[in-house]
């Protein structure tokens, strides 16, 4: 059988998904520690950075547009005896009553601003939500000439991943590039295999992302009124970009 | 030089010369080339006023410009270019008003209704503060209601590409000079992050029979701008609206031609 889902739910398949991706923790909540004060994570869904960031002692709260992710946050806060603020909401017009000294947005999430229009607002958000001094930090992946046009309508394995019952989650993506308009469509097929190999049920997720360039990065968070820039390759130690790498920028409220 | 004609890197040093140190050799194989030359000359004849070529070499556009009476002055930042387009200029009975001028950082007396950069002389400002140099620059000699229009690309992203390192014949011309041929090979290298495409040019004279004669080296840099950066940087650089067009007819930007036209307008409509 074949269940169309919204992408982000139910918030259990998110985590057999991408659980896996844990190279940008390390970064995340150590930015997040050393905040020297409030911290908001954009679009922290149910919790993969700011449950281990909150149980590291930092000051976080978190906003998502889907208040299932949230809750499935709430849960995982509360199994460890944590809680933080946590609202349902856009990246692109929220409004929070605090001022941060960080602002973050991990793993691609600001991909899903698919208009010029949206990722300024965005960050202008973010902008006006630093106190004096603070910054915003984003992880977005630099595009791949040769991934991006592996985006062509052929559907290809992406990932499998084990499954607590001992089965596995097999993960095909179709995607389709428009190379102008900076935008891959992606029909992301899941199916759930049984400990026999047997497929139990298949998972439709569509999403839209719009890929950045550098050069347009640093003119986007230009636009947005952000004055110092940097950018790193990689969650490790600074180094200079790389063509396909993930990208982490900083940009400070000056 | 060996035995094939291919000059080998050597002591001339760490350095190739760009292609536009030798105006003879650039006009041998470019000056015929009109792919884009009717649509400026028309940009140029409706202009309704004076108008600007930024980086107008040896005058490929600027002289049929002039020919066909538009008021054109042009700037270019390479001297040996400039004394090309003025020896052919004069031997048409023309005598243009051309400046020895970075397109970054030029300051003119004359405000124009049309400002051009043709043939992707905008792609020599190789990073974003040079780019958004040029394009305030550009306006601030603009009249109010003035435009500016100038061409530019980003790399062709279909399964059709030249591979990086491979040396592609770019472009081969008669060379009315010696009754030969001359023919231009181009090496690429893209830097994805800086977005600059690299060029290492081997221009070849061939003699009547086809055989190499001379053989120069030179290489390049050129920056390329996707279509929604090119957005950012005309506002961030003042202009109130703008067009950004896939050919000189108007289609809208393809990643098969990479080609964009873009019209800029100093002023809101």
């Amino acid at each position: 059988m074949t269940s169309v889902h919204e992408y982000y739910c139910p918030p259990a398949l998110y985590d057999l998904l991408y659980s896996d991706f844990t190279a940008d923790l390390p970064l995340w909540v150590a930015a997040a520690k050393a905040a020297p004060g409030p911290v908001l994570e954009l679009c922290c869904g149910n919790g993969r950075v700011l449950v281990p960031s909150r149980a590291a002692g930092a000051d976080i709260e978190g906003l998502d547009l889907a208040p299932a992710m949230l809750e499935d946050a709430r849960r995982k806060l509360a199994a460890q005896g944590l809680e933080a603020p946590l609202t349902a909401g856009d990246m692109r017009d929220f409004a929070r009553p605090r001022r941060f000294a960080l602002i973050t947005i991990p793993f691609n999430a600001f991909l899903h601003n698919l208009t010029q229009a949206d990722q300024i607002a965005t960050l202008t958000r973010c902008r006006a939500h630093l106190e004096p001094g603070g910054r915003l930090m984003l992880h977005i992946f630099h595009p791949d000439l040769e991934k991006l046009l592996e985006h062509d309508g052929t559907p290809r394995f992406r990932k499998e991943n084990p499954t607590p019952d001992g089965g596995r989650l097999r993960v095909t993506d179709t995607g389709r590039l428009d190379p102008v308009a900076q935008r891959v469509t992606m029909a992301r097929q899941v199916e759930r295999l049984d400990a026999a190999g047997c497929i139990t049920e298949t998972l439709d997720l569509s999403f839209e992302m719009r890929y950045v360039w550098k050069p347009e990065m640093e003119l986007l968070l230009a636009a947005a009124g952000f004055g110092a820039i940097e950018v790193q390759g990689g969650f490790e130690a600074p180094r200079a970009p790389r063509a396909g790498d993930h990208l982490v920028w900083t940009a400070w409220a000056t | 030089m060996d035995r094939m004609g291919h000059l080998s890197a050597g002591p001339a040093g760490d350095r190739l010369p760009t292609p536009f140190e030798d105006p003879a050799r650039y006009d041998a194989l470019f000056e015929d080339l009109d792919f884009d030359r009717s649509f400026y000359v028309a940009q140029a004849r409706a202009a309704g006023g004076p108008a600007l070529e930024v980086a107008c070499g040896t005058g490929r556009v600027l002289i049929p410009c002039l020919e066909a009476g538009a008021d054109v002055e042009g700037l270019d930042n390479e001297p040996a270019m400039l004394e090309r387009l003025r020896a052919k200029a004069a031997a048409r009975g023309l005598r243009p008003r051309v400046h020895l001028a970075d397109m970054r950082s030029f300051s003119l007396a004359r405000r124009f209704a049309l400002a051009f950069i043709p043939f992707n002389g905008f792609v020599h400002c190789l990073t974003t503060a040079d780019q958004r140099a040029c394009l305030a620059a550009c306006r601030a000699h603009l009249e109010p209601g003035g435009k500016l229009v100038f061409n530019t690309f980003f790399p062709r992203m279909t399964g059709e590409r030249p591979r990086d390192g491979v040396p592609i014949l770019e472009h081969e011309a008669p060379d009315p000079a010696s009754g030969g041929t001359v023919r231009i090979y181009d090496t690429r290298s893209h830097d994805w992050v800086a977005q600059v495409q690299h060029s290492e040019m081997e221009i070849q004279d061939l003699d009547p029979s086809g055989q190499i004669v001379a053989s120069r080296c030179s290489a390049t840099d050129m920056r390329w701008t996707h279509p929604p950066e090119m957005e950012l940087l005309l506002a961030a650089s003042g202009f109130a609206r703008w067009t950004i067009a896939g050919s000189f007819g108007g289609e809208p930007p393809s990643a098969d031609s990479g080609l964009l036209v873009v019209t800029a307008w100093r002023d809101g409509a």
